[in-house]
Formats: C-alpha cells, sequence, structure tokens
C-alpha cells in the first residue's frame, strides 16, 4: 500500500497491488516514497537492508530520520520551501548527499527524486544507490594517484640531485634533460643544455666512437654501452668520463624513445694515474741509467774481447807480412777471422744502443727467443764477472710476441741481477744461474724464466716483493720488480715467483702473437 | 823446455793471440778455462802462462793462487781489461810482475814474454839449486846437521865443541865432512847456499 490515506493512486491504477509491491520489493536500489510533509509511507527491504530499519521502524515517521545533520534539520524547510515555490532543487535531479543509518554511521548516497501527484495528494519517490564502494575506490585512486606525483617528485629530486650526471637525449643525441652533476661538470645551466646535441659537449677526438655507439643503439645492435669519453667543458678543460648509456623503450611496441646517459667523471683519477705512470716511466729511466752505471764497466770488458782480438790478428797479419813468408791461405783466415770480431764488436754497441734508449720505444712482433738471445751476453757477462755461471735453454718453437724488446729486456737483466745477487748472497751454493723460454702446447703465452740456487726468496720479503721502494738487498732501489712486474703487466703478462730447493724460480709470461709457433 | 800457455775463455781472443805468438813462430798451447789448464799442469811445466784475469768459473786470481800453492815455476802474465784495476793490484799483491791491458800490442805482449820467460828461467834455477841443497842437506848425519846448524848461527869451533862436549878436533872433522858433502869450498859459501834454501 503505498497511501493508507486514500488507498487509490495513478500507481494502483497502473498497476495492481502485488504487483507494484513486487516492483518495490525487487527493486536493486533502496525505494522510499514520502507525503508532501515527509512523512514516509514506503520502505522497500533494499532500503531496510541499506539503512539497518525494518519497514515498520521507519513508515508513518519523518523521513529526516535517516539523514544526517544538516539535512535532518533543514529537510523539513526544503519540503516547504518547494510547496510553496516549485522551485525543484532536487527533484529530477539527483545528487550525492548523505544518508545515516540505524546505527547512526554516515553513509554517502546517490540520491534521486521524482514527485507524483495522485487524487491531488502529492508524494515524492526517493531512489537511493549507495555510494560507499565507488567513493572508496575514487579515494583510493586519488590517493595512488598521490602517491605516484609523490614518487615522481621523488625521482625527479633523485635524478636531479644524483652525484653521477644524468642526461636524457632524444634518439638523435638532442638533449631532452640534465641534471645538476652535468651541468656543474661541464659548465652549462640546463637551459642551455636543452635541445642542444649533446655532440656539442663531447671531445672532438671521441665524438666518432660515441657516433657509432650511438648508431648501434638506434639499429637495436645493443641495448647499452659503456664507453671512456672525453667531454670539453664550457670553460675548454677536457673531462675524462666513463658514460653508460642506454635506450628507453614503449612498453607496447618498444620503439627506442630516448637515450639515458649516465656520466662519471674520472678527471682527477685519469690525471692521478698520469702522473703515477710518469714518476714510475722516469723511475723506470733511473733504474735503467743505474744499471748502465754498474755494467758499464762489464760492457766496456764485453766490447774490449773483439778489439783485443782484432788487434792481435791483424798484427800476427803484418808480422806474417813483414817476415815474407806467408801464405795467402793463412792471411785470408786472419783477414776473415778479424772481420767476424769486427761485427761482434758492431753487435754489442748496437745493444747498447738499444738499453740506453729511453724514447722512440717500439713496439712491435719480434720473436721470443730472439729477445732473450739479445739479453743473454749482457746477463752472462754480469754473472761470470761474479764467477757465477749462465746456462740458456731456449724453447725449440720460435714463437712470435708483439712487445718491446728493450723493456723485455731490461726485465730480464733485472731478474738475472736478482739471481746472481741470491747467488752470492747463499755463499756455498752452487754458482749457477739457469734462465730459458718454455711453451706448453695449447697455451697462448710462452714462459721466460729465470732461476738461481740461492736461498729462495726469504719469507719476511714475499709480502712486500713487488712493491716499490721496498728492498730486502743491501744497495737495491726497491725498483727492479716493481718496475719488472709494471713492464711485464703492460704486455698484458704475469711475473711470478717459486721457492725451489735451493733457490728461486722467477718467470713471466707473454701472450703469442698469433695462432701456433712455427 | 820452455812453453807459453794461454788460458782465456773468449774463444776470439784466445785464438788471436794464439796466432799471434805463431806469427812469430811461438807455438803456445790453449786453454778455455782455468780448470782444463789445471788438468793438464805437471810441476815440470816452465815457461809463461799468458791468463785473463777475468773469467767465469775459476778466475785468473784463482788459477794464480792455486799455482803459487803448487809452487810451480810457470811466469805468468796477466791480461787484464780497463776496469780491472782492483784485481790487478790483487794479483800483483801475490807476487805476480807483467800485466799486460787489452787491447795490446803485439811488441807489448812479445816484450812482457820474454820478460816472463827469464823470470820463470831463474825460478827453475832457484828452484833447481833449491832440490839440489835440499838433497845434499838430506845427506848429512844427525851430529852434522846439528854442527851445520850451530855453524850457520856463526858459532867457532871451539864453542860447538864445549856446547856439544866433543873435542875441538872432531868438531873440524865433521865440518869438513860437511863441506864436502854441501860441495862448498868455505864456509862463507856454505852460509850463502843454506840461507838460500831458507828463505
Amino acid at each position: 500500500m503505498i497511501n493508507k490515506q486514500s488507498g487509490n493512486t495513478n500507481l494502483q491504477a497502473e498497476l495492481t497491488p502485488s504487483g507494484f509491491s513486487t516492483l518495490l520489493g525487487a527493486a536493486a536500489d533502496a525505494i522510499i516514497i514520502i507525503n508532501s510533509v515527509g512523512e514516509v509511507l514506503n520502505f522497500n527491504p533494499a532500503a531496510e537492508k541499506l539503512f539497518g530499519y525494518t519497514a515498520a521502524e521507519v513508515e508513518n515517521r519523518n523521513v529526516k530520520m535517516l539523514m544526517p545533520q544538516p539535512y535532518r534539520r533543514e529537510h523539513d524547510e526544503y519540503l516547504n520551501h518547494y510547496n510553496t515555490t516549485r522551485v525543484p532543487q532536487i527533484i529530477g535531479i539527483g545528487r550525492r548527499v548523505e544518508a545515516r543509518r540505524k546505527d547512526s554511521s554516515i553513509f554517502p548516497i546517490e540520491l534521486s527524486v521524482g514527485e507524483y501527484l495522485s487524487d491531488g495528494m502529492q508524494y515524492f519517490v526517493g531512489i537511493i544507490r549507495d555510494l560507499t564502494e565507488k567513493e572508496n575506490s575514487v579515494n583510493a585512486l586519488k590517493e595512488s594517484k598521490t602517491r605516484l606525483r609523490e614518487r615522481e617528485n621523488e625521482l625527479r629530486l633523485t635524478i636531479e640531485n644524483a652525484p653521477a650526471g644524468i642526461l636524457t637525449t632524444q634518439m638523435d643525441g638532442r638533449i631532452i634533460s640534465a641534471n645538476l652533476a652535468v651541468c656543474s661538470l661541464l659548465g652549462y645551466c640546463e637551459s642551455e643544455l636543452i635541445d642542444s646535441d649533446c655532440a656539442n659537449v663531447v671531445f672532438q677526438e671521441d665524438l666518432a666512437e660515441v657516433k657509432s655507439h650511438q648508431l648501434d643503439l638506434i639499429e637495436g645492435k645493443k641495448h647499452s654501452f659503456t664507453s671512456s669519453t672525453r667531454f670539453l667543458r664550457r670553460d675548454g678543460e677536457i673531462i675524462y668520463a666513463i658514460l653508460h648509456c642506454g635506450v628507453a623503450r614503449g612498453e607496447a611496441d618498444q620503439k627506442p624513445l630516448k637515450l639515458i646517459v649516465q656520466i662519471v667523471d674520472r678527471t682527477d683519477q685519469v690525471k692521478a694515474e698520469n702522473m703515477v705512470r710518469q714518476t714510475q716511466e722516469s723511475l723506470a729511466h733511473v733504474d735503467r741509467i743505474s744499471t748502465m752505471g754498474e755494467m758499464a764497466s762489464r760492457i766496456a770488458h764485453e766490447i774490449n774481447q773483439p778489439l783485443s782480438a782484432i788487434s792481435a790478428y791483424v798484427q800476427a797479419g803484418i808480422r806474417r807480412l813483414n817476415s815474407g813468408s806467408f801464405d795467402k791461405d793463412k792471411m785470408l783466415e786472419l783477414m776473415s777471422k778479424t772481420d767476424e770480431q769486427s761485427q761482434r764488436a758492431g753487435t754489442i754497441v748496437k745493444r747498447i744502443r738499444a738499453l740506453v734508449r729511453s724514447q722512440d720505444r717500439i713496439h712491435g712482433r719480434a720473436i721470443v727467443n730472439e729477445i732473450v738471445a739479445d739479453a743473454v751476453p749482457l746477463a752472462r757477462a754480469d754473472a761470470n764477472s761474479r764467477g757465477i755461471t749462465l746456462a740458456v735453454d731456449l724453447m725449440a718453437e720460435q714463437c712470435e710476441t708483439i712487445a718491446d724488446g728493450i723493456q723485455i729486456q731490461q726485465v730480464i737483466l733485472n731478474l738475472v741481477r736478482n739471481a746472481i745477487d741470491a747467488t752470492e748472497a747463499a755463499d756455498g751454493n752452487e754458482p749457477r744461474i739457469e734462465m730459458g723460454t718454455r711453451y706448453s702446447e695449447n697455451e697462448d703465452f710462452v714462459q721466460v724464466w729465470v732461476r738461481d740456487y740461492g736461498e729462495g726468496v726469504p719469507d719476511e720479503a714475499k709480502s712486500s716483493l713487488f712493491e716499490p721502494f721496498i728492498t730486502f738487498k743491501e744497495k737495491g732501489t726497491g725498483m727492479g720488480l716493481s718496475i719488472s712486474r709494471s713492464i711485464v703487466s703492460a704486455h698484458g703478462g704475469e711475473l711470478r715467483y717459486e721457492n725451489l730447493s735451493p733457490g728461486a724460480i722467477f718467470q713471466f709470461t707473454l701472450l703469442i702473437a698469433v695462432g701456433k709457433p712455427g | 823446455m820452455q812453453n807459453v800457455y794461454v788460458v782465456d775463455d773468449d774463444e776470439a781472443v784466445r785464438d788471436a793471440i794464439l796466432e799471434l805468438l805463431s806469427s812469430v813462430d811461438i807455438e803456445a798451447q790453449g786453454f778455455s778455462s782455468a780448470n782444463q789448464f789445471l788438468e793438464e799442469y805437471t810441476p815440470l811445466m816452465e815457461g809463461c802462462l799468458i791468463l785473463d784475469i777475468r773469467m767465469s768459473g775459476v778466475s785468473g786470481l784463482e788459477l794464480q793462487q792455486k799455482l803459487n800453492e803448487l809452487e810451480s815455476i810457470l811466469s805468468i802474465i796477466f791480461v787484464t781489461g780497463h776496469g780491472d784495476v782492483p784485481m790487478a793490484v790483487e794479483a800483483m799483491k801475490r807476487g805476480a810482475i807483467e800485466f799486460i791491458q787489452k787491447p795490446f800490442r803485439d811488441q807489448e805482449l812479445l816484450d812482457c814474454i820474454n820478460v816472463a820467460l827469464k823470470n820463470s828461467e831463474q825460478a827453475k834455477i832457484h828452484r833447481d839449486q833449491f832440490e839440489l841443497i835440499s838433497a845434499r842437506l838430506a845427506m848429512l848425519t844427525e851430529r852434522e846437521s846439528d854442527i851445520l846448524n850451530r855453524i850457520v848461527r856463526g858459532h867457532a869451533n871451539k864453542v860447538i865443541a864445549i856446547d856439544l862436549n866433543l873435542s875441538q878436533r872432531t868438531v873440524e872433522n865433521h865440518r869438513a865432512h860437511i863441506l864436502e858433502k854441501m860441495q862448498v869450498r868455505s864456509t862463507t859459501e856454505l852460509i850463502t847456499s843454506v840461507m838460500s834454501v831458507k828463505t
């Protein structure tokens, strides 16, 4: 029953009473029908469920009991106002308002109100949809949007203030953004950098390399690259940096969107490294010179030998010629022996010249055995002068390596000198040094080794053996092994030692230039 | 018979010295190391040894020392290089006289060889003398040796007689025997020859 007072409405005219009641009962939305003074005439089951009241508790009471303040206070006024002015505020419009459950909890609803006249009486139908869930999800969305904004902000701050330079560019290299580190590194502000080609700040000599990497990224040949690249700062100074560069791609189509570039400044480090290298090179030179000093007399001896022989051969020849009794064969023999000794002297001079020269280093292809063999005469003179024999055992294979022969010989001479010192320090052991080259099948390097029969490397020397300026010898500079090791590593090899009983073996590797030895 | 020996571990230098000597008709013998020379060494070797002071293995100095110990009469000519002054000084302390610095003039070497050969000859004479006198001394009786020692010390016959509780006549007889056995004519000569052995 809609209208208990009249019991006869338009609705009833169109629907049977039971049909109407069924309609209200089946409606998913809460439906409330009130009269012109706000009394509830009908409260359907969905409304009961929503508000927590039974229909009996609500019907015939003012509908405002279902409203929180201020609606509860003002609702009668709304009705009056409409009844007198007929200006709708809500009717036919629908809006979001708040409702109040039996348990006093307040919840959001969407309220649409319709009106109808029946028997000259005015009725209002309110259709109520619960907005709680919808608003919750809206709120959640709002919240996640806020969080996203916060994260974006956080990310922006992080990138902006990251200690490493971070730069984004279009695929063609036009700068999209640059963080503070990039700006301070390069001496430009961000607005100056944006839209300019990043090639402008790359050091000219490194540009081609960067461009080629960039092309690889665009063509999808690689996903990222790292390069050692120099940049040109605004004031003209060169910045040494490590460049890490990757591509940002579209999530759906994987289309390359932009380049993300990280720039790590290594200028100070590079400068320090250069200084160390220069110092070490000049020390190596000093060491070589002092080696020369020690060796000068041995070299003089070395070169004196062929000269003495030449002199004696020639004088023998002169005497024979003067005596008038000579045969041609004897004279030829003396002269060819003389020639042979001149060649020998010449070779020694060449070797000394090469040893003294500190510039014009030649990094070239050479046969390992030949490099070693060239060092043998000096090493032998060195050893023999101290009453030590030097035995040489060269491998059969003629392996080639890429090396600065002079530097390698310096290493060998240094190892032999150490072996001599070790032999002398171990008085009574066999005065013998062995050296040679070794190749094992299927290896890409050869070994060069020097072995003595001294006391071996003492325990206290082991940890700092290769450290510069640390020496365990009375007259050592402490540079020999340190320089030797850096020379060997510069050639891609490794210098190691092993204590044997008795003595020690020092050996280093040299990379084989190509394929198999032949 | 005097010979020339060359010890040098540098094959060319050794060969060149041999050639030079050969050109003046000295057939010398070459050795590549001190050890090789020592293997063939006999006390009968006389003449000169041209020796490289700086060699691997046993050095020239060590060979000199060894030969000194063996009382060799070989006269050593040291061949030295430019930087070998300390070694040369050492060699001189051990009695070497002849040095020749590489590279050398042929005449210089030949002169050295001549001096060395003479030295060796002297040494040989000295050694022969020594051996001769030693042999004669060995022939003396115990009593004669005793009396000889006293004579050398300058004791008169009378003093010796009293000291040994002998008659002066007996001492005079012993003295005569000693002069005879030692093949000398006077006491002065006797003392000279005995002293030459003792120093």
